[in-house]
């Protein structure tokens, strides 16, 4: 008898959902039906969390049988449009606002205000090119992040901010690519 | 030679003659201030009432919340380096000019008159450039220039200065 998780594996490659479908809700809903249907919730008895990768799509399984979709799929390419439209904002940003000596007027350039409304779903992009750029990043994150969540309360330097910052991003996001 | 980044930002300076030669690399080193009040430096001259470490500010000025900052600080800050208001930018020999530009009374920029007359700015994190005059680099992020500063070249003070140190003396103060 097969392994249960190659068995779910090969299971879940064969469904055709998973690859065609971008609503959630709907590849749940069908995918669902399609295990009912494929794989006996026997088989499934053990407390067990299977985390299956497959084109992207991550399946979770749990002993009582609850089946989960996760389109790891969208939200990577959520993830991809986020970082690609951040990339651009803090390029035209580093750019545009270094004509100015006053750092307020580099505060209010469109794009870092745009960047700090996106909230803290861009906390990790912004942590990631704090490593290699030397413009003022950490005002955005000190109005994204709480006040009382902030690493580098009282730091009155930038180069101690800057790794105050890092090492509070590297606990909570474990890593930052 | 040109620096069309700059031209960028500053709409009146591509029609007018200025140079970019022999000037400081890109930096965030130092601004525009600084560069104004002692040139090439290692920090940058603001009032910043955050992150006060990075920003140099005679310590007896107040710091001023991020677009707030008044030209009084301004001209009290350039005057701990012996510069008093004047009335123009026209060169006079033996004197050093500055020039303070504002938007709605804010500061914004600054930029020293050099021996020869010619005026020479450091961009934000740019370049530094040496412009004839000073319209070229006023307009939408600059502002206007609305008040000159002056002290001697050789470092003395004014004699108006100089009566008030001995009346301040005599004065017991």
């Amino acid at each position: 008898m097969l392994p249960e998780r190659i068995k779910l594996e090969t299971a879940a490659r064969k469904n055709p959902f998973i690859k065609k479908s971008e609503d959630i809700t709907y590849a749940k809903r069908e995918l669902n039906d399609w295990l009912v249907e494929h794989i006996d919730p026997s088989d499934l008895s053990e407390k067990y969390l299977v985390v299956l990768q497959t084109t992207h799509t991550h399946i979770h399984f749990s002993d009582n049988v609850s089946r989960e979709v996760l389109s790891e799929s969208k939200k990577s390419s959520d993830f991809e449009k986020l970082e690609k439209e951040f990339n651009e904002r803090a390029d035209r940003w580093e750019k545009e606002s270094s004509i100015h000596s006053s750092p307020g007027e580099k505060f209010i350039h469109k794009d870092y205000l745009r960047i700090i409304g996106k909230g803290e779903q861009v906390v990790p992009l912004i942590l990631k090119r704090l490593k290699t750029s030397k413009k003022d990043w950490l005002f955005a994150l000190e109005n994204i992040i709480s006040e009382d969540e902030n690493p580098a309360k009282g730091i009155e330097n930038f180069k101690g901010a800057v790794m105050a910052w890092l090492e509070w991003g590297n606990k909570k996001y474990h890593s930052i690519a | 030679m040109r620096c069309l980044e700059i031209e960028d930002y500053l709409e009146n300076l591509g029609s007018h003659d200025y140079d970019q030669d022999d000037t400081s690399p890109q930096t965030e080193d130092y601004n525009c201030i600084a560069y104004a009040i002692v040139g090439i430096t290692n920090k940058p001259w603001w009032p910043s009432d955050r992150r006060k470490d990075d920003y140099e500010w005679p310590s007896h000025l107040p710091r001023e919340e991020y677009l707030k900052e008044t030209l009084e600080n301004f001209i009290q800050a350039f005057g701990t380096k012996g510069y008093r208001v004047c009335g123009n930018g026209k060169l006079k020999k033996g004197i050093e000019k500055v020039a303070i530009y504002t938007i709605s009374g804010v500061p914004k920029h600054a930029a020293r008159q050099l021996e020869t007359g010619v005026w020479t700015s450091k961009c934000g994190d740019y370049e530094d450039i040496k412009h004839y005059t000073l319209p070229p680099t006023e307009g939408k992020n600059y502002g206007k220039v609305t008040v000159f500063l002056h002290r001697r070249r050789d470092g003395k003070p004014f004699l108006k200065d100089k009566i008030l140190l001995i009346v301040k003396k005599l004065l017991g103060r």
